[in-house]
């Protein structure tokens, strides 16, 4: 564990470092995501179970609402079937995003007890919220799939290719989780900072409207917000059965490494103090 | 980088920074380079010292002296202000009390992640298990949750960890004092026996401890490096300016 302390002394080293550390404790982090579980469900009698049955009720929930008395038919239906997994697959990546933000700035403190009492290397705690996060919204992104086989009958073979937007999504919410990991444990402020504006971020982002209905002028704006461009990709490949614009997966792409490298960077800098604070 | 050196302080110093009003700690950070908003406290000093494989060091000071810090800091769980460390091999720390145990597990689960923590493989962790339960002897406890054990089986969970990771060099920092006295003679075995392949690195206020398991002692007063050598010469010094300083509070003073 020592040699984690010296960072790459080649010039690029600085590149892959964020990425070597999360391999190097690959079995840190499968440990501690298991024990996370483990413990979430300990002492109730369905155990993993209520996993799966938050999303599924609300997935129910939004096709009886969306079927029944709120029967909406606008542009942004086309080609998805149901308002409901329109608004489904919208949320799995914005949840992920949420639950990430929301916890982001208390990662240090919530884990003090073992950041100051053992060897215990402080980055690696993004890839542990970020691969638990993961496994929830897996969860809920199988329970979409069947409703969307139940639904409309079928599932478009784009579906295959989502890994490909995965990958670039979760650089950038783990370089999210370093920055407000580390401006989190310098002061208490960015919490509740971060928990005032979540509630905005569902209506900036097209959760309930598609990006192709926000009107001209705006709608070039709208994917200035990283998110969007996930959200109507997710879309693009799990509903409607196209491929995402290759503008925009590859502007998705360069934010994304931007904010993976950027946070890494200024979590590393801080990291020798941020111990000391929190 | 010689292999022959287990550990290697080179002019260590550390402060932590006290700040009067909140907002100066990001005044600090915006215009640090121009004024300084805190105030030092010097828990270490140019501390400078080295260790060989196979040699056992120990610490001796009063409280408040930049002991565990310095611990912390070879650990590399807190980093120097000023200084370099440099630790050649794989470190087995049984710091003092709740060796960064979940309380909410069993000790099974805890002993799990300890060992994953300190550079083990699951499987290898899970292989020796049987021999970490023997050797915590702590029974059926291993697997309740730790919010239910005593301060001694937190301790004997903890050393039986950091006794089964193949550790080069274990860091002590005045545990071995918590268990009884079986234990202790168990630990001392264990160690005596470590001593042969590995180094240790122990903080301890018994003198019959430190003579018993180090090769050299080193007297940390007020975060500065008063005296070092054979535990023979340096423990009884300790003592005697012990006994003739006094036990006020001006040994914690936080300098302006």
């Amino acid at each position: 564990m020592i040699p984690a302390r010296k960072s790459g002394t080649e010039p690029f080293g600085w590149l892959a470092l964020p990425f070597t550390t999360g391999w190097r404790h690959r079995e840190l982090i499968r440990v501690i995501v298991q024990r996370e579980f483990a413990q979430r469900f300990r002492g109730s009698a369905l155990g993993w179970i209520w996993a799966v049955i938050g999303p599924l009720v609300m997935l129910s929930a939004y096709t009886v609402v969306f079927t029944g008395p709120f029967k909406i038919s606008s542009s942004a239906q086309a080609g998805v079937g149901h308002y409901a997994l329109f608004i489904f697959a919208a949320l799995i990546p914005f949840n992920l995003f949420n639950e990430l933000f929301a916890r982001a700035p208390n990662l240090m403190r919530e884990n003090a007890w073992f950041l100051k009492k053992t060897i215990f290397p402080s980055d690696t705690l993004g890839w542990i919220a970020l691969c638990r996060a993961l496994i929830y919204a897996g969860i809920s992104f199988v329970i979409l799939l069947a409703f969307e086989l139940a639904l409309t009958g079928t599932i478009p073979p784009t579906v295959l290719l989502l890994p490909i937007v995965l990958v670039p999504y979760c650089l950038m919410l783990l370089g999210i989780v370093w920055f407000f990991a580390a401006l989190g444990s310098l002061t208490q402020d960015v919490a509740h900072i971060v928990t005032s504006i979540m509630p905005l971020m569902i209506f900036g982002s097209p959760v309930f409207y598609s990006v192709s209905d926000v009107p001209e002028p705006a709608r070039s704006f709208a994917y200035l917000n990283p998110l969007a461009c996930y959200i109507e990709m997710t879309r693009d490949l799990a509903l409607r059965g196209t491929l995402p614009d290759l503008a925009i997966y590859a502007a998705g792409w360069a934010v994304s490494l931007v904010f993976f490298w950027g946070g890494h960077a200024m979590f590393m800098r801080y990291r020798s103090i941020l111990v000391d604070v929190v | 980088m010689s292999s022959d050196l287990m550990i290697r302080a080179a002019g260590v110093g550390k402060s932590y920074q006290f700040y009067t009003h909140y907002a100066d700690r990001f005044k600090q950070m915006v215009f640090g380079r121009f004024k300084k908003y805190y105030r030092d406290y010097w828990v270490l000093r140019d501390i400078s010292f080295e260790a060989r494989r196979g040699e056992s060091i120990g610490i001796i000071g009063r409280n408040g002296a930049g002991k565990s810090t310095l611990l912390q800091i070879i650990c590399g769980i807190t980093t120097p202000t000023y200084g370099e460390v440099e630790v050649n091999g794989r470190i087995a720390p049984v710091l003092s009390l709740g060796t960064g145990f979940d309380t909410e597990l069993t000790g099974r689960e805890n002993a799990i992640i300890g060992g994953v923590v300190l550079g083990l493989k699951r499987a290898d962790i899970i292989k020796r298990f049987g021999s970490i339960a023997e050797f915590a002897a702590i029974g059926q406890f291993i697997d309740q949750p730790m919010k239910l054990y005593s301060t001694g089986m937190f301790m004997r969970l903890a050393f039986a960890i950091c006794a089964h990771v193949d550790a080069e060099l274990m860091i002590i920092d005045e545990s071995l004092s918590v268990g009884d006295t079986a234990f202790q003679d168990k630990c001392r075995d264990f160690l005596r026996n470590f001593r042969r392949t590995g180094s240790i690195l122990l903080v301890s206020h018994s003198a019959a401890e430190l003579s018993n398991l180090c090769d050299r002692v080193i007297w940390i007063d007020r975060g500065r490096i008063r005296e070092m050598g054979a535990p023979g010469d340096v423990i009884p010094k300790y003592q005697n300016a012990v006994h003739e300083e006094h036990d006020d509070a001006s040994r914690f003073l936080i300098e302006a």
